[in-house]
């Protein structure tokens, strides 16, 4: 099976001219979903953003005996997508999605400061309430249900962090990786990171909470 | 973190960043102030493992395929492609 990227990427790109299907297969099984939510970012919904990867595909297939391998297939994938994208965005007059470039501090981020004792106070800063272990509860937490609700949490973040949480801790981009596709800065990206991850676990201790209590 | 040459930091502080910390991206005096916070905080010590337990619980949503009739489809422009290359 072909699974780690860095190995197998020659041996991949030598089937893909070769013509085998598998290894094209293998590569959309890889990326297609990622290329559909980076594509998301800037056209206006999923069913355009699936025609943009359709045709960065056929990009991919009549640009590959030229591919030079100067960059990694995934980012040349990547830079197909976006381009393509982002030329579509401007059709659709979608004055490119952003916010991708806005400021990331204009917005409050990072733990709720009511679960910390306030400034003045004795203990300034320290937790008003102790978060509680996790402990056994690991399991729980890689269950079906678990996911779900990480995963519509990540669905309501607002769209950057939701990208970078996406493309980081799902998909287990680099910090680097996701800068270059993203054009954010590594202090952008690290906040926008840590506010996604700060509500997903909000998400989770709320439900864990519930399941505690035998709520549903 | 902007800590000069204060010797602690708080509970808030660690709060604050426990995404380099986990990502490894502190510096090593940085990383130290928080161990050592760590080390008689139980209240950041749970939330630390809550913290990498988040993360891995995220890690596991990878590996979505796209839908059968997506791969098809793209399947059936690969065919198209290797035909019409095979015949240039």
């Amino acid at each position: 099976m072909l699974s780690d990227p860095a190995t197998d990427e020659a041996a991949l790109l030598a089937a893909l001219r070769a013509g085998d299907e598998r290894a094209f297969a293998a590569l959309v099984d890889r990326y297609h979903e990622t290329m559909v939510r980076v594509a998301q970012m800037y056209v206006a919904d999923r069913p355009t953003a699936e025609e943009v990867v359709q045709e960065a595909w056929l990009g991919v297939l009549s640009g590959i005996d030229r591919f030079e391998g100067r960059s990694a297939l995934k980012t040349w994938i990547f830079r197909i997508v976006t381009n393509r994208a982002k030329t579509r965005g401007k059709r659709e007059k979608r004055t490119v999605s952003f916010s991708m470039l806005g400021p990331v501090d204009d917005e409050q981020g990072g733990e709720d400061p009511t679960m910390f004792r306030p400034e003045g106070q004795e203990w300034a800063g320290a937790w008003a309430a102790a978060p509680e272990s996790w402990l056994g509860l690991e399991e729980r937490l890689l269950q079906h249900e678990a996911r779900k609700v990480a995963e519509r949490a990540i669905a309501e973040l607002p769209e950057r962090q939701r990208m970078v949480i996406t493309l980081r801790d799902v998909e287990g981009w680099t910090s680097d990786e996701v800068r270059n596709e993203m054009a954010v800065s590594k202090t952008n990206q690290r906040v926008l990171l840590h506010r996604a991850r700060v509500k997903v676990r909000q998400a989770l201790d709320d439900y864990l909470a519930r399941r505690e209590n035998g709520e549903r | 973190m902007n800590h000069g040459h204060e010797e602690h930091v708080n509970c808030r502080e660690l709060a604050d960043a426990i995404t380099e910390y986990i990502d490894d991206e502190l510096t090593p005096q940085d990383r130290q102030l928080i161990d050592r916070h760590l080390g008689m905080c139980g209240g950041c010590k749970n939330y630390l493992e809550q913290m990498e337990a988040t993360v891995a619980t995220v890690a596991s949503l990878r590996g979505s395929s796209p839908p059968p009739e997506t791969k098809q489809k793209l399947l059936g422009l690969f065919r198209k492609w290797k035909n019409e290359r095979g015949e240039g």
